[in-house]
């Protein structure tokens, strides 16, 4: 696969070649590299270290652009499990459904999935935007640690379980709350920021009916006097 | 084999190719079908252990499963006090049993699908073949992957959209994850 290539037919290549290809188009300092046929592959355009746009036009499979650290990655399509996972910088667009796990661990950068998120989405944020248009599943945001997970659709049973820090909005129904994760007061702030986010793609923030999800800091440390709370999280 | 008067179970040790070969799967013809390609983790390699699995002296009912029933053992204990026999020591086999048993129970295989969430222990997202349509059911935790996507003419199912894509050729597809302890059904 010759470097600096602008366009890729995934079908005529193995996995190794593909990522190879978008590394050394990276290095070489092409602006896009465009990827036809992707044909839901797993593990395509993962650990990317420089700042370039990869394009797929199609789904792509599981750990797509995971480990990451600049790039922005469009995928006109759905995605499998664990899209971004871990993203330091940069950012990852799906147009279509996504896969359970949908930005896990997530550092930073901004991950935007148009369609629905499947279960545990945005685990274990460290930081970073996840933005999800639609529906998420069971237990997203769950051990959030840092970050803004916003969720224009409904969500299942145990959003933000267990979480330590960082801000979850849902702007549809919920199902249930997670373990030690309450609704705090909205704010001016919250507003503007959601506007702010939102408006990135094309959506209007207020069409919705805006909840905000913190930590409620019982689980912090331990307490026998929160025995209730621990077995409901255990 | 023919099991019963609507279902044709193959299956054979080796890549997926040496099943075409030997049985021209995709000359075969019907409403519909499900097939499975075994990792094995646990239990004997060889054609008595592997997928579909159907629930002896049950005809025209067969599943297919990904992932690991952990009440195996108390499940095949009360269902064999019923009187059901097993053929394998394989924890996937109890789940044809089990819908087997719920239907012979009168049960439509919507309730079977939907008690089998609560019943079964453990991570599966399994499919499951009658002679009236299919069935699928994935665990509470969704901790097994299974994708969804449906038009007026077909339903399509698998573990991962690739499988889809490879099915589906140039059809346009809309593919979801279904939902921790999700069921759903389709019938003819």
């Amino acid at each position: 696969v010759a470097s600096l290539m602008s366009e890729i037919d995934c079908s005529a290549h193995t996995t190794r070649e593909i990522n190879q290809a978008i590394k050394r188009a990276a290095a070489d300092g092409a602006p896009e590299v465009r990827l036809t046929n992707p044909a839901a592959r797993h593990s395509l355009a993962v650990a990317v270290m420089r700042p370039i746009r990869i394009v797929f036009d199609g789904s792509v499979g599981w750990y797509c652009a995971g480990m990451c650290d600049g790039p922005d990655v469009v995928i006109y399509g759905n995605c499998g499990w664990s899209v971004a996972e871990n993203l330091m910088s940069g950012s990852v667009s799906v147009h279509g459904n996504a896969g359970n796990s949908a930005g896990a661990t997530l550092r930073g950068g901004r991950v935007f999935v148009e369609g629905h998120g499947g279960a545990r989405c945005g685990i274990s944020m460290k930081g970073g935007t996840l933005v999800v248009g639609g529906d998420v599943g069971y237990m997203s945001g769950f051990m959030m640690q840092r970050g803004t997970m916003i969720v224009c659709g409904n969500t299942a049973d145990g959003i933000g379980d267990s979480m330590y820090e960082g801000t979850v909005y849902v702007g549809g129904t919920i199902e249930a709350l997670g373990a030690d994760c309450i609704e705090a007061e909205l704010t001016a702030d919250d507003r503007a920021m959601l506007e702010r986010e939102l408006s990135v793609n094309d959506i209007d923030a207020g069409g919705f009916d805006w909840k905000k999800l913190v930590a409620g800091r019982k689980l912090w440390n331990f307490s026998k006097h929160e025995y209730d709370a621990w077995r409901a999280a255990l | 084999v023919s099991v019963g008067e609507h279902l044709e179970l193959v299956k054979q040790v080796g890549a997926p190719g040496g099943l075409e070969e030997t049985f021209g799967v995709a000359e075969m013809r019907g409403s519909h079908g499900i097939g499975h390609t075994r990792l094995s983790t646990e239990s004997r390699v060889d054609l008595s252990h592997s997928q579909p699995f159907w629930a002896h002296g049950v005809p025209d009912l067969a599943t297919v499963h990904n992932g690991h029933i952990t009440n195996y053992h108390k499940l095949r204990r009360r269902l064999a006090e019923k009187g059901h026999r097993f053929a394998t020591g394989n924890d996937s086999e109890a789940i044809a049993v089990y819908i087997a048993d719920k239907l012979e129970g009168g049960e439509t295989l919507e309730d079977a699908l939907r008690a089998s969430v609560h019943d079964l222990d453990g991570t599966f997202a399994y499919l499951i073949s009658t002679p009236d349509g299919i069935g699928v059911a994935r665990d509470r935790f969704a901790l097994k992957p299974m994708v969804v996507a449906e038009d007026d003419e077909v339903v399509l199912l698998a573990s991962e959209e690739v499988s889809l894509r490879t099915v589906a050729g140039d059809r346009e597809l809309e593919p979801r994850e279904l939902g921790a302890g999700e069921v759903r059904w389709w019938l003819r």
